[in-house]
């Protein structure tokens, strides 16, 4: 491979001292065209899956300066029509200057993912089709961002970690509780020990999903259930059974979710993981609720911490000197003094992210793994799933971390994958 | 929420108990009978044509199934899985029939094979595919015995791609003759999934079949076989089969390939080489390829030791722009060990080139620990560049360590040290990111000087941050700032702060979460909590600071399911008035202003602001606000604006919480 030129040593150190000086601080209307980078800069988004998460975001790219939405992809008409006159909207002066093709609408998200001018695809469709997608959006060198709970299996989950690792792929787990100052400062106290030894965790969650049993309804116009099913097993269509209205619908569907478990556990486990500095790894015991001695969803770490699911506001950390209790714009500890004396050099300093979306197109630049990279969001859903296995089987399991295997019962194991409805596979 | 059990239900779960109970002491044969009769008794109502009364039937034999398969209950899983399979016959109701197999295929061992493989030739396309989803997930090698005997009959595309399929679920080194031979099917589909499964059973035997189809690929299966490819490579270098895993990866990095296939290749011989792999790596990252050096950087950053860091600092001594900040970067990821290398370096090298690039990095890794030996080089360098290399370092780091009032200490400190434009800009832009009332001093005092448009940008920044607990001194500098602009942009700013900060109320009082048992979604939207009862029992009132520092106005409430929450605030105007309340909300809105309810809407939607605009009428004075703010599920948010009838910002009007 060809060696470009040297340049001298004193050029290469300004200039890249030169580096060090831009401002974190630039602000959009300093910036010039009000702030959009040149549509060549930009980079260009397919959405697969444009429902009420996957419709926010869509509203939130349309909007962002650094990004071009290319394509949408859902498997109903009426929505990925909708989307897409939005999205030609938004861009109809680039589309006047020659800069802009418009916005493609597609059913299969194959074909969007066959362009070659897409750089990155969000996807936010439900959870049981998150690791096919999201495997072939790196199979064809897209970098992703995935809703989470990452997968609807365990199984799945590491397979997708070994794709994305595989093809070099950026990958953000849209985990963004992460990007969130209060949840990074609550962690770095906890993990710097500053409420002392860490003794308990507790997460306040949801429930598992559930076998749904709804009448059959016509299929509505335009809308192609058979693919909306994909991998899942058959079931008619039913309006409540695919809707993604929070809290009910496909979430509370054990064929497409593992409920509020999976749903805020990837929020709230997340961060507890984050917290007790267990990521890539996971705890040893996981016992259900049973109506006797044990009254919430316990999980047991091998360093002794016992985490619950039970009554908090968000997740609240004890340990022997303090608590600190952190939930989405609320942050408190106890006593106060823990979180008063600013973090020192010798403390625990985490990833810093500047925000969720932000912070995965950084990486999609500088090739970097972002703060909820796929291993991430892997071992997190890993402690839902868990979570879920033990409650459906109504028994404690143990589970080796360092394996990935569930010990000593192999009906549970049979339950950290299932089996595609064909021809789907992932 | 209490369900309302049918008798059907209580009888079904009753049996299903008394059944469990008698299981200790009966034989094998017995119990198997028993569970006959109970599954039979639950057929009808497992096939109910009205689908919801489906659930209690169902959910019991679930449960059974779930008890049976509990470690220790090997007769009773076995007992239960045979009588299941004596109720999956046409004789029986499909739904019933369904359900069944789909509860035998986490349970079924080799009691079911034969029933099961009965099955994968029935009239109904639907039991065909939920009967070979049990085979699949069976553990039985007789099961995969019948799949690989039904791939051998299958007389459609589809069927052979599921066989193939579940073979490939199955990891069935038995199935690798004949899935290789239908790698060479006419159906581009049946080839695909036979080269995808080869990949997944990577056994010697499969390994040796996608080497050979990387000597001659179809041009329709390239991907596929890349992908298969790859996989054997990762299963030889976890064997210790490193040269032959290379040797696959060689082939797959050819300037031919895709770029997401040359990186994958790229990566293989990275991994599979090791240190051996260093001066291909080095080499690319010097190239011109601008994606091929990250993914060398990335592939450096793997490769762990001393050596490795010694020669990714002397390259970057001679390296161009983008690798040096390549290099650099990689250097942070290499641990404390790394770090603290490069910071002896710093120190230390006689090496001119590998000084300036120990300088540099330590200015531009990531640990806290690096701040004293940066200040000691900014203060005492005699190399003019290194010690504005260094004191930007510094500052960097500065920005993150530490409360507001220490960053500032800090970076008061760094001004004192800055001796070029450049370098003092830098740190008026950190200091904008300081949410204190002294920052913004200080900032106010740089405005009128040679550092306004930083000082400016800086100030309307620290502004916003301090807008929610000190909005008086917020609203001051907006004013001072006002008059201190020197371009339309910096005008704009300050018009759109001052709209940020005078119509939306940025100081609020917050109490709950609020939720009442059996109530979902919106539910509470209609019961009334304490905060909207005229003397109710309010447990707390906390301030709510300001969660989105780009816009003020909009706050974030946290996570919650359904339940509500209720912010007040104080309005103090200067007159009796009529007013525009614009509100945002995700996601329903209940508001009363002095005790009356002006403004209701019970709607599930994502919040942003102004969505919904209602007249009311201020009196003069002190006017109380409060709002509830009901929550579904995902985010809950809330903004409320003032602005005059016309939409426009108001004067003489404040906000208190307390």
């Amino acid at each position: 491979m060809t060696q470009r030129a040297r340049v001298s040593r004193r050029t290469l150190l300004k200039r890249a001292a030169g580096a060090l000086a831009v401002p974190y601080f630039v602000p959009a209307w300093a910036l010039g065209r009000g702030g959009w980078l040149p549509p060549s800069e930009r980079i260009t988004v397919g959405f697969i899956g444009i429902g009420n998460m996957g419709g926010g975001h869509f509203d939130g790219f349309l909007e962002d300066k650094q990004l071009q939405v290319l394509a949408a992809c859902d498997v109903r008409r009426d929505v990925r029509e909708r989307r897409k006159e939005q999205a030609d909207k938004k861009y109809a002066a680039d589309r006047q200057a020659g800069d802009y093709k418009g916005c493609a609408a597609y059913n299969n998200f194959e074909d969007l993912l066959a362009r070659d001018d897409i750089d990155a695809v969000l996807i936010a469709v439900p959870d049981h089709w998150h690791a096919i997608i999201a495997c072939a959006a790196a199979r064809a060198g897209k970098d992703i961002y995935c809703e989470k709970p990452l997968t609807l299996t365990i199984k799945e989950a590491w397979d997708l970690v070994d794709t994305v690792r595989r093809y070099g792929r950026v990958f953000q787990t849209g985990s963004q509780q992460r990007s969130d100052r209060e949840f990074r400062l609550a962690c770095e106290l906890v993990r710097s020990g500053r409420i002392g030894k860490l003794q308990t965790v507790t997460v306040n969650i949801g429930e598992p999903s559930q076998e749904a049993y709804l009448p059959e309804q016509p299929v509505p116009e335009g809308f192609d259930w058979d693919r909306w099913l994909g991998p899942a097993p058959w079931q008619p269509y039913n309006a409540e059974r695919c809707s993604g209205n929070y809290g009910g619908g496909w979430r509370k569907i054990r064929d497409y979710s593992g409920g509020m478990t999976t749903d805020w556990g990837a929020h709230h486990y997340d961060i507890a993981q984050w917290g007790m500095g267990m990521d890539g790894s996971g705890p040893v015991e996981i016992i259900p609720p049973n109506g006797k001695d044990v009254e919430h969803m316990t999980f047991k770490y091998a360093n002794g911490v016992i985490m619950q699911r039970a009554q908090a506001n968000g997740v609240l950390f004890s340990g022997t000197e303090g608590d600190i209790e952190v939930n989405r714009g609320y942050f408190q500890a106890e006593p106060k003094s823990i979180a008063e004396e600013p973090l020192g050099p010798n403390d625990v300093h985490l990833y810093k992210s500047p925000g969720h979306r932000q912070d995965w197109i950084n990486c999609i630049r500088s090739r970097k793994r972002p703060i909820c990279d796929v291993a991430i969001g892997a071992s997190s859903v890993t402690v839902c799933h868990l979570s879920n296995i033990a409650y459906w089987l109504g028994r404690p399991i143990k589970w080796d971390p360092e394996k990935r295997e569930i010990i000593g019962d192999s009906e549970a194991s049979r339950w950290m994958d299932r089996p595609k409805r064909a021809p789907w596979r992932l | 929420m209490m369900r309302k059990c049918t008798l059907l239900g209580l009888l079904t779960l009753a049996a299903t108990a008394c059944l469990l109970n008698t299981t200790a002491a009966a034989p094998a044969s017995d119990l198997e009978k028993q569970y006959i009769d109970k599954i039979t008794e639950w057929i009808p109502g497992m096939s109910d044509p009205d689908i919801p009364k489906r659930k209690d039937p169902q959910q019991a034999l679930e449960k059974l199934c779930h008890e049976a398969g509990a470690p220790g209950k090997a007769a009773e899983r076995e007992a239960l899985c045979r009588a299941m399979m004596t109720k999956v016959g046409p004789d029986v109701p499909k739904p019933a029939r369904i359900w069944i197999l789909r509860k035998v295929e986490p349970l079924g061992r080799d009691e079911v094979v034969a029933r099961l493989t009965e099955l994968l030739r029935d009239e109904d396309a639907d039991i065909r595919e939920t009967a070979r989803r049990a085979l699949v997930n069976n553990p039985s090698p007789q099961a995969g015995a019948s799949l690989r005997a039904e791939l051998a009959r299958a007389d459609t595309s589809k069927w052979q791609i599921a066989m193939i399929n579940g073979l490939a679920f199955r990891r069935d080194g038995q199935a690798v003759d004949a899935i290789a031979k239908l790698t060479s099917s006419p159906d581009d589909a049946v080839a695909t999934a036979a080269v995808c499964a080869l990949g997944d059973i990577r056994t010697p035997e499969a390994i040796k079949a996608v080497t050979a189809l990387l000597e001659k690929p179809r041009p329709t299966l390239h991907a596929s076989i890349a992908e298969a490819a790859m996989k054997c490579g990762e299963e030889l270098i976890a064997k210790g089969s490193a040269d032959q895993a290379a040797a696959i990866y060689e082939r797959l990095y050819d300037k031919s390939r895709p770029e997401s296939i040359r990186i994958a290749g790229f990566q293989g011989i990275a991994a599979a080489r090791g240190t051996k792999a260093l001066p291909m790596l080095f080499d690319v990252l010097n190239g011109d390829d601008a994606r091929m050096r990250m993914v060398a950087a990335r592939s450096i950053q793997e490769i762990p030791g001393d050596e490795v860091t010694r020669k990714l600092l002397a390259a970057l001594g001679n390296a161009q722009p983008e690798t040096a900040e390549l290099i650099i970067d990689v250097l942070g990821q290499r641990g404390p060990e790394a770090r603290q290398a490069v910071a002896r370096l710093a120190r230390e090298a006689k090496e001119p080139a590998v000084k300036d690039a120990a300088v540099l990095a330590l200015a531009q890794l990531g640990d806290a620990s690096a701040m004293d030996a940066l200040l000691l080089i900014a203060k005492s360098s005699e190399n003019a560049t290194h010690r504005s290399v260094a004191l930007r370092g510094y500052v960097r780091l500065a920005r993150e360590q530490g409360g507001p009032e220490e960053r500032l200490q800090t970076l008061t400190t760094a001004m004192s040290l800055a001796n070029n434009a450049d370098d003092k800009k830098l740190i008026v832009s950190a200091i904008g990111d300081i949410p204190s009332v002294k920052a913004l001093d200080e900032l106010m005092s740089l405005v009128d000087g040679d550092l306004h448009a930083e000082a400016f940008a800086a100030a309307v920044s620290v502004s916003k941050r301090i807008a929610g607990r000190n909005h008086a001194a917020a609203l001051d500098a907006v004013d001072k700032l006002s008059r201190l602009t020197k371009t339309d942009s910096e005008k704009n700013a300050i018009d759109a702060l001052r709209d940020a900060l005078t119509s939306y109320c940025t100081s609020w009082m917050v109490s709950g979460p609020y939720k009442q048992k059996g109530k979902e979604g919106l539910e509470t939207f209609d019961v009334v909590f304490p905060p909207e009862e005229p003397q109710g029992n309010v447990k707390e009132w906390k301030p709510l600071n300001v969660t989105n520092p780009d816009h003020p106005g909009h706050f974030d409430l946290g996570k919650g399911n359904n339940c509500c929450a209720y912010v007040r605030t104080t309005v103090i105007s200067e007159s009796e008035r009529e007013v525009q309340m614009a509100f945002g909300s995700d996601d329903a809105i209940k508001v009363w202003l002095n005790g009356q309810l002006i403004h209701a809407n019970k709607v599930n939607r994502p919040c942003a602001c102004d969505q919904d605009k209602v007249k009311a009428t201020l009196k003069k004075g002190e006017n109380t606000l409060l709002i509830k703010v009901v929550q579904g599920g995902g985010d809950w948010a809330f903004c409320c604006a003032i602005r005059d009838p016309d939409g426009k910002p108001l004067t003489g009007i404040s906000y208190k919480a307390e």
